[in-house]
């Protein structure tokens, strides 16, 4: 009961005119950021950043709430229309999207992906609402040795999904590490990686690093391409919503894409192209048509649809509970909320829960609104792509540079951003991921305050982390997830010494 | 950390080595980028970042958005000018007047004539 009448709080404050007016202006930002191949939603809300410098705390979430959930949606519309992924998590829509708009049923498939979008995402707002708060009641247990744990498992679930990538990964992570190491010690406060620059004394904003990475290395990496690619749809580009019946014929892929997106989103270092690409894979076995997948089937799309919307509302419940952010999104989403003073954590469900639940609320209504903004900006859609890209990316990059500088109103912070657009371009050419360095630089500090905090409080114990049981299951199940995410290679090794030691 | 760092990046620069001595080396990213364009794109995003503090971010943000659409490939110069022109007031408005962010006015005379700038648009 109290859960329902704090959302009802929530909404009431989400309905006023200006927070209305900014979930509006955020999810059409973010549908049309994400529609735009080059600029993810990502990018959007590193850019959208320093606009919400001058908003109240509460209207800032509202905003970036709308951005998220309108950005996972937008890369869609490239997918179906031009065969372009304009979000990492819309990869899968162009695997039975595109094929339908070459069939002419571009209106069909659109409507489709928006609906089930919008399926997925009020599935995921609605699990956010439950069970965070019982989530959050149960971290008050948490100590220090907890805290630590939980940062200890957000970075090995990283590596651990990283799969082929893993060397690579690894390296982006320590990466991220070593730069969330610059500045002053915590306990001793003696300079650390600084090269005597005074400006590092504070450290590196991951702001900074986050708006340098994705936006000036998109930058970067199309300035640099030799191939000038022409996005112009085939079809027209209107959207058909489907009707009752057509959703029950596809209750069983909403249903598993919105438990697959759910329980992935829930994950640190996952995001929403993990929670597509295997709700994708799980219907492709599932599906009477999967032998079809790939030439236009309905269930190809709604799958992957569904499940990378309900990322996003589980995405974020490690984020408002533990002050943990599990993506590239939910940091910045952890920035706002730290730039206005607001420390997420389970004590932000005591004392601040009218900002929690109006940050439900607004999930909850962006995704609904997100089905009248989608199909606007799908009717537009042609419109966005005559801009050349010569005046989006210069905009671009000035926005970056400015958002650099309004973190902490100083100049240093644009030539540090300037720098890890170079980083994040070379990381791109070389096939390094940056997810896992930007959870790097942030979980790296946090990690190392938790750690410190608890050896004082526990006499220098190191066992602490092992003996208390909540802290013990956290460290296990991150032990669990680095014998997994190792165990390919191990399990290569063992039968390579069986084949040895048999023919000796 | 960085024994950490050194140590895996060891082992990667091992693993790339034998790739691209291998047959089925393929030609890296890198080497499909046009270079000069690259460079380009840095120096002038550099620049444009030094340039701020020194002549003020309205007149770098105009010289920059100037140097940058021709190397986009844009050459219409009407639609250089007016985009620049255009572009750099609509930022200062945004920045100014609806995120109230104290952006650089630059030093000496740039200070004085960012503000005269200022002064013009309704912004000071």
């Amino acid at each position: 009961m109290d859960i329902l009448q704090n959302l009802l709080v929530g909404l009431s404050n989400l309905f006023g005119v200006i927070p209305f007016f900014l979930l509006l202006a955020g999810i059409f930002t973010g549908v049309i950021a994400g529609a735009l191949p080059g600029i993810s939603f990502v990018n959007a809300m590193a850019l959208a950043l320093p606009f919400t410098y001058v908003m109240q705390p509460i209207n800032a979430m509202i905003f970036l709430s709308g951005l998220y959930c309108g950005g996972v949606f937008g890369g869609s519309i490239s997918s179906i229309l031009i065969n372009i992924p304009g979000s990492p998590g819309s990869l899968p829509a162009t695997w039975d999207g595109y094929p339908m708009t070459r069939r002419g049923e571009s209106a069909r498939a659109l409507g489709i992906a928006i609906t089930c979008s919008a399926i997925g995402g009020v599935g995921s707002a609605l699990m956010m609402i439950f069970v965070s708060p019982p989530f959050a009641n149960f971290a008050l247990r948490f100590g220090q040795p907890e805290f630590f744990a939980a940062t200890i498992l957000g970075l090995v679930s990283v590596v651990a999904i990283a799969k082929g990538n893993m060397l690579t990964s690894l390296i982006s992570l320590f990466v991220g590490l070593t730069v969330g190491a610059i500045g002053l010690d915590p306990l001793y406060a003696i300079p650390r990686l600084t090269f005597g620059w005074t400006v590092l004394d504070n450290g590196v904003s991951f702001v900074v690093v986050l708006i340098g990475m994705f936006a000036i290395g998109e930058v970067l990496g199309w300035i640099s391409s030799r191939k000038s690619v022409s996005y112009k749809p085939t079809s027209a580009t209107k959207a058909r919503l489907p009707g009752i019946k057509e959703l029950l014929k596809l209750k069983g892929a909403i249903a598993r894409g919105t438990g697959i997106g759910c329980v992935i989103g829930a994950i640190p270092g996952t995001g929403a192209i993990i929670g597509a690409i295997i709700a994708y894979g799980v219907e492709k076995h599932v599906s009477p048509h999967g032998d079809r997948f790939g030439t236009g089937v309905d269930e190809g799309l709604a799958a992957p649809e569904t499940a990378k919307n309900a990322t996003t509302g589980t995405a974020t419940i490690p984020l408002l509970t533990l002050g943990i952010p599990g993506s590239a999104a939910t940091a910045i989403m952890l920035a706002a909320l730290m730039l206005h003073g607001v420390n997420p954590g389970p004590m932000l469900f005591i004392t601040g829960t009218d900002l929690v639940y109006t940050v439900f609320a607004a999930y909850l209504v962006a995704n609904i609104l997100m089905i009248a903004v989608g199909m606007l900006v799908a009717r537009a859609f042609t419109l966005l792509m005559a801009i050349p890209p010569a005046i989006l990316f210069g905009f671009i990059t000035i926005l970056c540079l400015v958002g650099a500088f309004g973190v902490r109103n100083n100049i240093a912070d644009v030539y540090i951003c300037i720098g890890f657009g170079i980083l994040g371009f070379l990381l791109q050419k070389f096939n390094v991921p940056t997810a896992p360095l930007i959870l790097g630089v942030i979980l790296g500090p946090l990690a190392e305050r938790y750690f410190l905090t608890s050896m004082i409080a526990y006499d220098n114990d190191f066992l602490i982390f092992f003996t208390r049981p909540l802290s013990g299951l956290i460290m296990f199940l991150a032990f669990a997830f680095l014998i997994w995410s190792f165990w390919a290679p191990i399990k290569t090794l063992i039968t390579r010494l069986r084949i040895i030691f048999s023919v000796g | 950390m960085l024994i950490g760092l050194i140590g895996l990046g060891a082992l990667w620069g091992v693993v790339r080595w034998r790739v691209v001595s291998s047959e089925d080396a393929t030609t890296s990213d890198l080497e499909q980028c046009d270079l000069v364009k690259l460079i380009l794109g840095i120096l002038s995003v550099t620049t444009y970042g030094a340039a701020i503090t020194l002549i003020g971010f309205a007149l770098s943000t105009f010289l920059f958005l100037l140097c940058w659409f021709p190397l986009g490939g844009i050459r219409n110069i009407l639609t250089i000018m007016v985009n620049s022109a255009l572009g750099t007031c609509i930022l200062l408005y945004l920045f100014l007047k609806v995120a109230y962010l104290p952006l650089p006015r630059g030093i000496g005379a740039f200070d004085s004539l960012t503000v005269g700038f200022y002064r013009i648009l309704g912004i000071y």
